[in-house]
């Protein structure tokens, strides 16, 4: 068996690794003291004997200067550790260090942090060590279930016969198997059926009663802040964001898969696909007649989403009210259907901002029969200028913003009896864009038994998103680590997800729920979202999921139960919680409407803390949520350590409690319906058919998505 | 490749046993290991057998001899693997693991040990018997990068250095001319 490494560490009892850089820690260019820095870390742990651990931690240079140096094991016990050799990380740059632990089969069998790993100087003037402490797990459990080859909840004889059978496979045989090659060298050979006889007759952790005391321990805010530091790390390096369509994005794919590489997951990182459509050249109209006029370009604006081509037509005016009123929304010029009664179709319809969405105007319009749209702003101070927002869902026909003075001037002449022909046109194109989400499937319990965990990995462009959302999807890091070293082995099976593309329309999630069969989608007995977990002025928000929020919502039966164990939990510990609204603005949104019961926790974002919530969670009456919310300051300083503890603890307790329940699903939740009726159900079933293919199309409106399930849609009317 | 459970060691044949007589003369001393290689001086004729031993020293001092592995690589050509028995170095109530072949010119085997009882010891782990099938250089040797001893966790115990083949042939192995 192959027992050498490349990089052995002296045998020792403490188990620290350190990456020393005392003797090769060097600038290249020669720095000032001080002037560079190198960031960013994180603590390798492994999951107790036989387990191998791939660490990889991002890293990245805050100096001024280029930097180089050297790794060294320090100290690591007996566990083999690989390192990298030189690292060679530019000014500003950011890369990874990727750490490899095996742990003997000779160690302790409990779960154990095998070190802290700091990378840095040791008061090297040019590099400063940046470390965290992490303690030891013990675990009261009896752990050791992977030598429970036949899973049974004993190692016995059946275990020690399965990889006898197996001595002698090798890597790349049909009778190897990973799973069963404890030493990690490649081949089935006797440390192997030994490591399973020498422990024969213990009993394994697949029988433990369900509590999360234990886990709810291990998962805790300073081990989520280092999956943080990783997301700030790699939006720090890329222009400050993890926004699809930029390398943040996909680098935080990187960071989770390889956070979770070697832990037992199984890892997928399945594509999905959505239209952006490019503005290839800008919006343009002018009146040809009466007076010809080519209208200002600074005064006409195509809205995103519209479609594309030249048009000239007859202009009609929609209900339009000039002069405007005082206050906003003094109009609702093409909000409803009756507004163009009198509308000749194949005209171009001239409507006005105010009172009901972009999107109501525009579908009515085209309904009536429109081959072209103007908006003009409605008129009251601030409301005056043309800009560029979302129409919604691609439209056919081309769809222009006026400011309110061109949009005047039309009327007036409309007013006067003139027939004013208009020609407009909007050119956008359509790129396909690919991105990923991330999946990990324990492999363990029913697998006809799925709780589903999300939340939703992307930033928006102007931050790096840490609360918004690196809260939930570090959270969902953390419970999955804290799995594995603990072995746990539920009834039911855990599913977690890392969401791509949710801030431009829930583009991920929804997307993988359509790839989703019916069948698939059966086996998923409910899904629980988190999205922002650790506001700054915060709330403690349980998903409203028997709708007592909504006088006309309905949600699948299940969703109130699942609100419900939330609420239980923080009663049961004494802290104050609320509802907020269920609504349709975050990852849960596609598992709602396949029928799938949903709930989550929720801190807060833009809004204002109400009295009521001031009287409930303490903080600042008056101030938002998250001041810092779809901002360039939402980074790891914008986190409130306290609720992120407490309400990953919620998730943590709610997640094994659903893992370990034997009953709860749709199939016997739907004879008892909760919140949601059975034709609810039916109609979600419906309109989860309705989801479409593959391809979706991306709100352009960065920022309208993603603050979570609570809020109106601000629309912008 | 059937696997089976041999509560004790299996007696080699009596050729066996005369070359591993001939081999613990040679190996006796301070280390099972320190002997240089010994064995038949003269060629070996075709159809007769070579026995090899696999020693292991070092285990007092460690955690407990529970199990090991070995690979045992050779010229096919010259010799054939007749086969391998457990040594008296292994604890009493070892289970055998069948040897299974390892490429073409490689066998590997081992031991283990499931329950409590007293670990093994130094000294002979497995006796390989090789039947001699043509002329030349059998080239038997011990892999270390694929051997190795445990204890009852399946821990490594010793480094594979202190495993090694004694009695191995000190010359080649001619056959007589007209014999073949």
């Amino acid at each position: 068996m192959n027992r050498t490494r490349s990089r052995l560490a002296a045998l020792a009892l403490t188990l620290v690794v350190t990456l020393g850089a005392a003797s090769g820690l060097r600038s290249l260019q020669g720095a000032p003291s001080g002037t560079n820095a190198i960031a960013t870390v994180g603590r390798v742990s492994a999951t107790g004997p036989g387990a191998q651990v791939v660490h990889t931690l991002p890293l990245s240079n805050t100096g001024e200067t280029a930097v180089e140096f050297d790794l060294r094991v320090v100290d690591a016990g007996d566990w083999p550790v690989e390192l990298p050799d030189t690292i060679y990380v530019d000014a500003g740059a950011a890369t990874t260090v990727t750490i490899a632990v095996d742990v003997p089969l000779r160690a302790p069998d409990r779960a154990t942090d095998v070190t802290t790993v700091a990378l840095g100087g040791d008061g090297a003037p040019v590099v400063r060590l940046v470390a965290w402490t992490g303690g030891t797990f013990d675990m009261t459990r009896t752990l050791g279930c992977r030598f429970d080859v036949v899973p049974d909840g004993a190692i016995d004889a059946g275990d020690v016969g399965l990889v006898r059978d197996r001595f002698g496979a090798r890597r790349g045989d049909e009778r190897y198997a990973p799973a069963l090659d404890f030493d990690h060298d490649g081949r089935i050979g006797a440390a192997d059926v030994q490591a399973v006889a020498g422990r024969s007759g213990a009993a394994c952790a697949s029988t433990d009663v369900y509590d999360s005391a234990v886990l709810r321990e291990a998962v805790t805010a300073t081990n989520i802040r280092e999956h943080l530091e990783g997301l700030q790390a790699i939006a720090d390096a890329n222009g400050n964001t993890r926004a699809v369509q930029t390398p943040g994005y996909e680098l935080s794919v990187d960071f989770v898969v390889r956070t979770l590489a070697e832990t037992g997951w199984d890892v997928t990182t399945p594509e999905f696909q959505y239209e952006r459509r490019v503005e290839v050249s800008p919006g343009f109209a002018e009146r040809i007649a009466p007076d010809p006029l080519v209208f200002p370009s600074a005064e006409v604006v195509a809205f995103t989403n519209s479609g594309s081509g030249h048009v000239t037509a007859t202009l009609q005016a929609v209900d339009v009210v000039v002069p405007p009123s005082a206050a906003p929304n003094g109009n609702t010029s093409g909000c409803e259907p009756t507004d163009f009664a009198g509308f000749q179709a194949g005209r171009i319809a001239l409507l006005q901002r105010g009172t009901c969405p972009f999107q109501a105007k525009v579908l009515n319009a085209m309904t009536a029969g429109a081959v072209g749209i103007l908006i003009f702003n409605e008129g009251q101070t601030d409301r005056t200028a043309a800009y560029r927002t979302s129409v919604g869902p691609l439209v056919g026909v081309p769809v222009i913003m006026l400011s309110y003075a061109l949009g005047q001037a039309l009327v007036d002449q409309l007013a006067g009896g003139a027939d004013v022909t208009v020609h407009m046109a909007a050119d956008w194109q359509a790129t396909t864009i690919t991105h990923h989400n991330v999946i990990a499937e324990w492999p363990h319990g029913d697998p006809d038994r799925v709780v589903m965990v999300g939340a939703h990995l992307d930033s928006v462009p102007a931050g790096p998103g840490i609360n918004d959302n690196g809260t939930g999807s570090a959270t969902l890091l953390e419970l999955a680590r804290q799995v594995s070293i603990a072995d746990v082995r539920p009834p039911n099976r855990l599913r977690l997800a890392w969401w791509g593309a949710e801030e431009i329309g829930l583009v991920g999630s929804r997307a993988w729920v359509a790839q989703q069969a019916a069948a698939e989608r059966d086996r998923i007995i409910l899904y629980l979202n988190f999205d922002m977990l650790g506001s700054s002025n915060w709330i403690r928000g349980v998903y409203d999921g028997n709708a007592s929020l909504s006088s006309n919502a309905a949600y699948p039966a299940g969703s109130a139960q699942v609100e419900m164990s939330f609420q239980d939990y923080f009663d049961g510990l004494g802290l104050t919680h609320n509802q907020v609204a269920i609504g349709s603005r975050s990852d849960h949104a596609g598992f709602l409407a396949s029928g799938i019961p949903a709930g989550g926790l929720f801190t807060g974002a833009e809004s204002p803390k109400s009295p009521a919530e001031f009287a409930l969670f303490g903080g600042t009456e008056g101030a938002p949520l998250d001041a810092c919310y779809h901002r360039a300051c939402d980074t790891i300083a914008n986190v409130d350590w306290t609720v992120i503890e407490e309400m990953s603890d919620a998730v943590v307790h709610v997640t094994l409690g659903y893992l370990h329940d034997p009953v709860f699903g749709l199939a016997a939740l739907r004879a008892q319906p909760v919140g949601g009726s059975a034709a609810s159900v039916e109609a979600a079933d419906s309109a989860a058919g309705a989801l479409g293919g593959p391809l979706l199309v991306a709100d352009e409106n960065w920022g309208c998505h993603g603050h979570g399930p609570f809020h109106s849609h601000d629309e912008d009317f | 490749m059937t696997t089976r459970a041999l509560r004790r060691p299996v007696r080699p044949s009596p050729m066996a046993l005369a070359a591993a007589a001939l081999i613990a003369a040679a190996v006796a001393g301070a280390s099972a290991l320190a002997a240089p290689a010994a064995g038949p001086e003269a060629a070996l004729l075709q159809d007769s057998e070579i026995v090899v031993n696999l020693a292991i020293e070092g285990t007092e001092s460690a955690e407990g001899l529970a199990a090991f592995d070995a690979t045992v690589r050779f010229d096919p050509a010259v010799v054939a693997v007749e086969g391998v028995a457990p040594g008296d170095a292994l604890p009493e109530g070892s289970d055998w693991l069948d040897p299974v072949p390892d490429g073409d010119d490689g066998v590997f085997f081992g031991s283990y040990h499931e329950g409590d009882g007293p670990p093994g010891r130094d000294g002979t782990l497995a006796t390989l018997t090789f039947r001699v099938l043509g002329s030349g250089a059998a080239n038997i040797r011990l892999d270390r990068s694929a051997s190795g001893a445990y204890d009852a966790s399946g821990g490594s115990i010793v480094p594979p250095a202190r495993m090694a083949l004694v009695g191995l042939p000190v010359a080649p192995i001619y056959l007589p001319v007209g014999r073949r």
